[in-house]
């Protein structure tokens, strides 16, 4: 590992080749600049830029044999999806309705009980209390 | 001229399996390469491409044509792909990328040939172990073509946030590149 390794501006030269890619022609000019005066001065520069842009034509490569097949898989995708019932605006609300119309009833249900004793909570309370006696052990 | 992608849209929402059929030639391609870069598996890349334009296919009703083109739309189905890809690979194994084989390129001698093919070896290697997200940054830019501003948009992250995963992700595999020429 040389010395260059740890200084500033090669890693500066990285971190800028990591963000913007092998090609130094879309770089921003003021960067590309700098790499260049980096590029003219250190082999290890260089080495790195190579490793990039053999990298970035590895991956442009591999993408090119990716397109047998592609009529099946198109033909399948449409089977499919067209097999595949779609969610209508009805139906994306019939859950909704259906549970409006629970609620409804219920309520309905509801307010045909008898009414209450009239006997709110503190009074049922007192008068459990008063029957288990507990009054007197507080 | 050519139908843009929200007048295709808005036939498909009607039933019309001919718009459907050209909006799947238009997006397939890029979508499988995308999508087989995340999972490493043509197999299931294809399932999830599928998926994909069928999840088209069924929202196409409630499509709102946002005056874009193409860019909105392809955004719409690069992101389900890409998150149905990065789901599928953090539920399964770390699977390296499959070396399918590749057609020799005639105007490269003896020599480039091989040089080309481990390349390849290195970079599948060194894809196969970057995390999910970084995969689908390498994908959406290398395959999909994608600006950093697209991209992100794509996954719903910030500029910032999604050029770091490209960073990350380029640096391990330049510095893949280097190591194994080191060694």
């Amino acid at each position: 590992m040389t010395p260059e390794f740890y200084e500033p501006e090669f890693q500066e030269f990285l971190d800028r080749l990591d963000l913007y890619g092998g090609r130094l022609e879309t770089w921003p000019i003021e960067a590309r600049a700098s790499a260049e005066a980096m590029l003219e001065k250190s082999p290890e520069a260089r080495a790195q830029l190579d490793a990039m842009r053999r990298a970035e034509a590895a991956l442009l490569r591999s993408q090119a044999v990716r397109s047998e097949g592609l009529d099946d898989l198109a033909a399948r995708a449409m089977r499919v999806a067209q097999d595949r019932p779609r969610e209508t605006e009805m139906r994306r609300r019939l859950p909704w309705a259906v549970a409006g119309v629970v609620a409804l009833m219920a309520g309905l249900y509801v307010g045909q009980l008898p009414a209450s004793t009239g006997e709110g909570p503190t009074e049922i309370v007192t008068a459990a209390l008063d029957q288990s006696g507990a009054h007197d052990v507080w | 001229m050519e139908d843009g992608d929200d007048e295709l849209i808005v036939r498909v929402a009607r039933g019309d399996g001919a718009a459907f059929a050209r909006l799947v030639g238009r997006y397939r391609a890029r979508l499988l390469a995308m999508t087989t870069r995340i999972v490493g598996n043509r197999a299931v890349a294809e399932e999830i491409v599928q998926e994909a334009f069928t999840r088209a296919w069924i929202n196409a009703p409630r499509w709102k044509p946002q005056g874009g083109g193409r860019a909105n739309f392809g955004g719409w189905l690069a992101r389900v792909a890409t998150n149905l890809a990065i789901d599928h690979t953090r539920r399964a194994r770390s699977v390296p990328l499959e070396d399918a084989a590749e057609p020799v390129d005639p105007t490269l001698s003896a020599d480039q040939a091989l040089i080309a093919a481990e390349d390849r070896r290195r970079l599948a290697r060194a894809l196969g172990e970057l995390p999910p997200r970084q995969k689908a940054a390498i994908a959406l830019t290398y395959d999909q073509g994608l600006s950093n501003a697209a991209s992100a948009e794509v996954m719903e992250i910030s500029v910032g946030a999604f050029e770091l995963l490209l960073v990350r992700a380029r640096r391990a595999l330049r510095e893949a590149m280097m190591e194994d020429k080191a060694s």
